[in-house]
Protein backbone atom coordinates (compact mmCIF):
# COMPACT_ATOMS: atom_id res chain seq x y z
CA UNK A 1 0.00 0.00 0.00
CA UNK A 2 1.42 3.35 -0.61
CA UNK A 3 1.21 6.09 0.95
CA UNK A 4 -1.62 8.69 1.01
CA UNK A 5 -1.43 12.04 -0.59
CA UNK A 6 -2.84 15.24 0.59
CA UNK A 7 -3.87 17.01 -2.30
CA UNK A 8 -7.78 18.17 -2.06
CA UNK A 9 -7.38 16.47 1.49
CA UNK A 10 -7.67 19.57 3.37
CA UNK A 11 -11.25 20.96 1.83
CA UNK A 12 -12.92 17.16 2.01
CA UNK A 13 -11.84 17.21 5.29
CA UNK A 14 -13.40 20.51 6.09
CA UNK A 15 -16.87 19.48 4.48
CA UNK A 16 -16.61 16.45 6.66
CA UNK A 17 -16.46 18.65 9.96
CA UNK A 18 -19.33 20.89 9.28
CA UNK A 19 -21.53 17.43 8.51
CA UNK A 20 -20.34 16.38 11.61
CA UNK A 21 -21.27 19.68 13.45
CA UNK A 22 -24.47 19.97 11.79
CA UNK A 23 -25.28 16.35 12.19
CA UNK A 24 -24.42 16.07 15.97
CA UNK A 25 -26.26 19.33 16.40
CA UNK A 26 -29.63 17.97 15.03
CA UNK A 27 -29.21 14.80 16.73
CA UNK A 28 -29.27 16.71 19.90
CA UNK A 29 -31.15 19.24 19.80
CA UNK A 30 -34.08 16.69 18.48
CA UNK A 31 -32.77 14.13 21.11
CA UNK A 32 -32.77 17.01 24.28
CA UNK A 33 -36.40 18.21 22.95
CA UNK A 34 -38.00 14.85 22.41
CA UNK A 35 -37.01 14.26 26.17
CA UNK A 36 -37.91 17.14 27.98
CA UNK A 37 -41.06 17.00 26.28
CA UNK A 38 -41.82 13.94 27.50
CA UNK A 39 -40.48 14.65 30.96
CA UNK A 40 -42.41 17.90 30.39
CA UNK A 41 -45.70 15.81 29.99
CA UNK A 42 -44.72 14.69 34.19
CA UNK A 43 -45.72 17.64 36.45
CA UNK A 44 -42.70 18.36 38.89
CA UNK A 45 -40.00 16.60 36.84
CA UNK A 46 -38.26 19.40 34.90
CA UNK A 47 -37.75 21.48 38.44
CA UNK A 48 -35.34 18.66 39.65
CA UNK A 49 -31.60 19.71 38.81
CA UNK A 50 -30.52 16.10 39.06
CA UNK A 51 -33.14 14.49 36.58
CA UNK A 52 -32.31 17.17 34.17
CA UNK A 53 -28.48 16.82 33.98
CA UNK A 54 -29.40 12.96 33.71
CA UNK A 55 -31.78 12.90 30.90
CA UNK A 56 -28.97 15.66 29.05
CA UNK A 57 -26.09 13.38 30.09
CA UNK A 58 -27.96 9.77 29.61
CA UNK A 59 -28.97 11.57 25.95
CA UNK A 60 -25.38 12.04 25.33
CA UNK A 61 -24.31 8.76 25.48
CA UNK A 62 -27.32 7.15 24.10
CA UNK A 63 -26.97 9.50 20.72
CA UNK A 64 -23.31 8.73 20.57
CA UNK A 65 -23.39 4.89 21.01
CA UNK A 66 -26.18 4.73 18.68
CA UNK A 67 -24.31 6.72 16.34
CA UNK A 68 -21.51 4.92 16.79
CA UNK A 69 -23.26 1.47 16.34
CA UNK A 70 -24.87 2.85 12.96
CA UNK A 71 -21.64 3.65 11.95
CA UNK A 72 -20.17 -0.36 12.04
CA UNK A 73 -23.20 -1.45 10.10
CA UNK A 74 -23.38 0.92 7.53
CA UNK A 75 -19.56 1.90 6.75
CA UNK A 76 -20.47 4.21 4.02
CA UNK A 77 -22.32 6.34 7.00
CA UNK A 78 -19.65 5.41 9.52
CA UNK A 79 -17.18 7.06 7.23
CA UNK A 80 -19.69 10.57 7.12
CA UNK A 81 -19.63 10.52 10.82
CA UNK A 82 -17.12 9.17 12.67
CA UNK A 83 -13.80 10.22 13.05
CA UNK A 84 -11.94 7.87 10.91
CA UNK A 85 -9.97 7.87 7.26
CA UNK A 86 -12.10 5.53 5.66
CA UNK A 87 -14.61 2.25 6.03
CA UNK A 88 -11.30 0.17 5.89
CA UNK A 89 -10.36 2.00 9.35
CA UNK A 90 -13.99 1.10 10.56
CA UNK A 91 -13.52 -2.06 9.99
CA UNK A 92 -9.83 -2.32 11.64
CA UNK A 93 -11.43 -1.18 14.84
CA UNK A 94 -14.82 -3.03 14.65
CA UNK A 95 -14.62 -4.44 17.86
CA UNK A 96 -13.85 -1.31 19.93
CA UNK A 97 -16.17 0.84 18.49
CA UNK A 98 -19.07 -1.82 19.07
CA UNK A 99 -18.21 -2.70 22.51
CA UNK A 100 -17.48 0.93 23.47
CA UNK A 101 -20.46 2.14 21.51
CA UNK A 102 -22.91 -0.70 23.59
CA UNK A 103 -21.51 0.85 26.66
CA UNK A 104 -22.54 3.63 25.96
CA UNK A 105 -25.95 2.22 25.40
CA UNK A 106 -25.51 0.58 28.58
CA UNK A 107 -24.94 4.11 30.55
CA UNK A 108 -27.78 5.42 28.79
CA UNK A 109 -30.06 2.85 30.02
CA UNK A 110 -28.51 2.98 33.54
CA UNK A 111 -29.42 6.69 33.56
CA UNK A 112 -32.95 6.26 32.03
CA UNK A 113 -33.64 3.74 34.58
CA UNK A 114 -33.37 6.04 37.22
CA UNK A 115 -34.63 8.92 35.41
CA UNK A 116 -37.64 7.24 34.77
CA UNK A 117 -37.97 6.16 38.65
CA UNK A 118 -40.55 7.74 40.64
CA UNK A 119 -39.39 10.33 42.69
CA UNK A 120 -41.23 11.16 46.01
CA UNK A 121 -44.79 11.02 45.00
CA UNK A 122 -44.63 11.40 41.52
CA UNK A 123 -45.83 8.25 39.95
CA UNK A 124 -43.84 7.85 36.35
CA UNK A 125 -43.42 5.40 34.11
CA UNK A 126 -41.49 2.98 35.91
CA UNK A 127 -42.30 1.32 38.91
CA UNK A 128 -39.45 1.31 41.66
CA UNK A 129 -39.00 -2.37 41.29
CA UNK A 130 -38.78 -1.80 37.31
CA UNK A 131 -36.38 0.78 37.54
CA UNK A 132 -34.34 -0.94 40.08
CA UNK A 133 -33.85 -4.04 37.53
CA UNK A 134 -33.34 -2.13 34.36
CA UNK A 135 -30.60 0.26 36.34
CA UNK A 136 -29.44 -2.65 38.04
CA UNK A 137 -29.17 -4.98 34.86
CA UNK A 138 -27.26 -2.48 32.67
CA UNK A 139 -25.09 -1.94 35.56
CA UNK A 140 -24.18 -5.88 35.35
CA UNK A 141 -24.20 -5.84 31.82
CA UNK A 142 -21.90 -2.99 32.03
CA UNK A 143 -19.50 -4.67 34.28
CA UNK A 144 -19.60 -7.56 32.48
CA UNK A 145 -19.27 -5.98 28.94
CA UNK A 146 -15.76 -3.81 30.23
CA UNK A 147 -13.77 -6.57 32.14
CA UNK A 148 -14.43 -9.52 29.04
CA UNK A 149 -13.16 -6.71 26.63
CA UNK A 150 -10.65 -5.08 28.75
CA UNK A 151 -8.26 -5.71 26.72
CA UNK A 152 -9.52 -4.43 23.63
CA UNK A 153 -7.40 -1.68 21.69
CA UNK A 154 -4.21 -0.66 21.84
CA UNK A 155 -1.71 1.04 24.09
CA UNK A 156 -2.78 4.17 22.79
CA UNK A 157 -6.58 3.72 24.01
CA UNK A 158 -4.70 2.23 27.08
CA UNK A 159 -2.99 5.72 27.69
CA UNK A 160 -6.66 7.65 27.10
CA UNK A 161 -8.31 5.35 29.55
CA UNK A 162 -5.63 5.89 32.02
CA UNK A 163 -5.89 9.48 31.54
CA UNK A 164 -9.43 10.42 31.39
CA UNK A 165 -9.32 8.48 35.23
CA UNK A 166 -7.18 10.48 35.60
CA UNK A 167 -8.97 13.74 34.64
CA UNK A 168 -12.10 12.20 36.38
CA UNK A 169 -10.88 12.10 39.72
CA UNK A 170 -8.72 15.70 39.39
CA UNK A 171 -12.64 17.31 38.47
CA UNK A 172 -14.56 15.11 40.73
CA UNK A 173 -12.06 16.58 43.71
CA UNK A 174 -12.54 20.09 42.62
CA UNK A 175 -16.00 19.89 41.74
CA UNK A 176 -17.62 17.46 44.72
CA UNK A 177 -15.24 18.64 46.95
CA UNK A 178 -15.95 22.21 46.39
CA UNK A 179 -19.96 21.42 46.42
CA UNK A 180 -19.44 19.48 49.55
CA UNK A 181 -17.51 22.27 51.39
CA UNK A 182 -19.94 24.90 50.26
CA UNK A 183 -23.00 22.57 51.62
CA UNK A 184 -20.88 21.58 54.99
CA UNK A 185 -20.85 25.55 55.69
CA UNK A 186 -24.31 26.49 54.23
CA UNK A 187 -23.70 28.11 51.07
CA UNK A 188 -25.22 25.27 48.78
CA UNK A 189 -27.59 22.23 49.14
CA UNK A 190 -26.25 19.04 49.03
CA UNK A 191 -26.42 17.29 45.76
CA UNK A 192 -29.34 14.87 45.67
CA UNK A 193 -28.43 11.23 44.19
CA UNK A 194 -29.57 11.57 40.72
CA UNK A 195 -26.86 14.66 40.66
CA UNK A 196 -24.10 12.81 41.83
CA UNK A 197 -24.76 9.54 39.68
CA UNK A 198 -25.17 11.69 36.45
CA UNK A 199 -22.36 14.41 37.25
CA UNK A 200 -20.19 11.41 37.60
CA UNK A 201 -20.73 10.00 33.65
CA UNK A 202 -21.02 13.70 33.10
CA UNK A 203 -17.61 14.14 34.11
CA UNK A 204 -16.22 11.12 32.75
CA UNK A 205 -17.09 12.11 29.32
CA UNK A 206 -15.89 15.44 29.81
CA UNK A 207 -12.72 13.51 30.71
CA UNK A 208 -12.93 11.09 27.83
CA UNK A 209 -13.04 14.27 25.59
CA UNK A 210 -10.31 15.31 26.90
CA UNK A 211 -7.87 12.85 27.05
CA UNK A 212 -8.62 12.07 23.74
CA UNK A 213 -8.07 15.73 22.43
CA UNK A 214 -4.83 15.98 24.10
CA UNK A 215 -3.34 12.91 22.15
CA UNK A 216 -5.14 14.71 18.87
CA UNK A 217 -7.26 12.04 18.14
CA UNK A 218 -10.64 14.94 17.86
CA UNK A 219 -8.58 16.03 14.64
CA UNK A 220 -10.60 15.98 11.76
CA UNK A 221 -9.20 13.11 9.77
CA UNK B 1 9.45 13.60 21.92
CA UNK B 2 10.64 14.20 18.34
CA UNK B 3 10.15 11.42 16.04
CA UNK B 4 11.68 10.45 12.34
CA UNK B 5 8.53 8.02 12.32
CA UNK B 6 6.38 9.87 9.59
CA UNK B 7 9.64 9.98 7.60
CA UNK B 8 10.82 7.06 7.64
CA UNK B 9 7.11 5.46 7.16
CA UNK B 10 6.97 7.22 3.97
CA UNK B 11 10.55 6.60 2.48
CA UNK B 12 9.24 2.98 2.91
CA UNK B 13 6.46 3.62 1.03
CA UNK B 14 3.58 2.63 3.64
CA UNK B 15 0.49 4.17 4.28
CA UNK B 16 -0.34 4.91 8.74
CA UNK B 17 -2.59 2.05 8.22
CA UNK B 18 -0.37 -0.08 6.74
CA UNK B 19 2.45 0.57 9.25
CA UNK B 20 -0.31 0.28 11.97
CA UNK B 21 -1.06 -3.67 10.68
CA UNK B 22 2.61 -4.33 10.56
CA UNK B 23 2.80 -3.19 14.15
CA UNK B 24 -0.56 -4.07 15.59
CA UNK B 25 -1.52 -1.18 16.31
CA UNK B 26 -4.40 1.22 15.26
CA UNK B 27 -4.03 3.91 12.91
CA UNK B 28 -4.77 6.84 15.35
CA UNK B 29 -1.84 5.40 17.42
CA UNK B 30 0.52 5.92 14.23
CA UNK B 31 -1.34 9.24 14.02
CA UNK B 32 -0.59 10.09 17.69
CA UNK B 33 3.22 8.95 17.64
CA UNK B 34 3.49 10.91 14.56
CA UNK B 35 2.41 14.29 15.62
CA UNK B 36 4.29 14.01 18.87
CA UNK B 37 1.08 13.79 20.75
CA UNK B 38 1.93 9.91 22.06
CA UNK B 39 5.01 8.56 22.86
CA UNK B 40 4.90 5.16 22.68
CA UNK B 41 5.97 1.95 24.92
CA UNK B 42 9.40 0.75 25.34
CA UNK B 43 7.76 -2.57 22.99
CA UNK B 44 6.16 -0.21 20.28
CA UNK B 45 9.54 2.02 19.91
CA UNK B 46 11.53 -0.83 19.76
CA UNK B 47 9.37 -2.77 17.49
CA UNK B 48 9.42 0.11 15.02
CA UNK B 49 13.28 0.53 15.55
CA UNK B 50 13.44 -3.38 14.44
CA UNK B 51 10.66 -2.74 11.36
CA UNK B 52 12.30 0.65 10.18
CA UNK B 53 16.04 -0.85 10.47
CA UNK B 54 17.58 1.94 12.46
CA UNK B 55 18.48 2.19 16.04
CA UNK B 56 15.86 3.64 18.75
CA UNK B 57 17.70 6.91 19.33
CA UNK B 58 18.13 7.74 15.75
CA UNK B 59 14.02 7.42 15.66
CA UNK B 60 13.10 9.01 18.49
CA UNK B 61 14.96 12.65 19.31
CA UNK B 62 15.45 13.41 23.12
CA UNK B 63 18.31 16.17 23.58
CA UNK B 64 18.79 15.13 27.07
CA UNK B 65 22.89 15.14 27.82
CA UNK B 66 23.75 13.83 31.55
CA UNK B 67 25.66 16.56 33.49
CA UNK B 68 29.17 16.01 34.39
Amino acid sequence: MMVETNAGAQPAKLRKLIFQLLFGAICGAVGMGGALWVLDQQQGLLQEPGRLLAVGTGLVYLLTGLLVLAGVLMPGFGVRTLNVEDADEIQEQRTALIVGACAFVLVALFLGALVLAPAGGNLFVLTRGQSALLAGASAVALVILTLRYRHTGDELKREIGRDACSWTVGMLFLLLGGWGAAAQLGYAGAPDPLTLIAGLFALYLLAVFIAAGQRGMLKPR
Amino acid sequence: MENRVKERREQAGWSQGELARRLGVSRQTINAVETDKYDPSLPLALRMAKLFGQPVDQLFLDAWEPQE
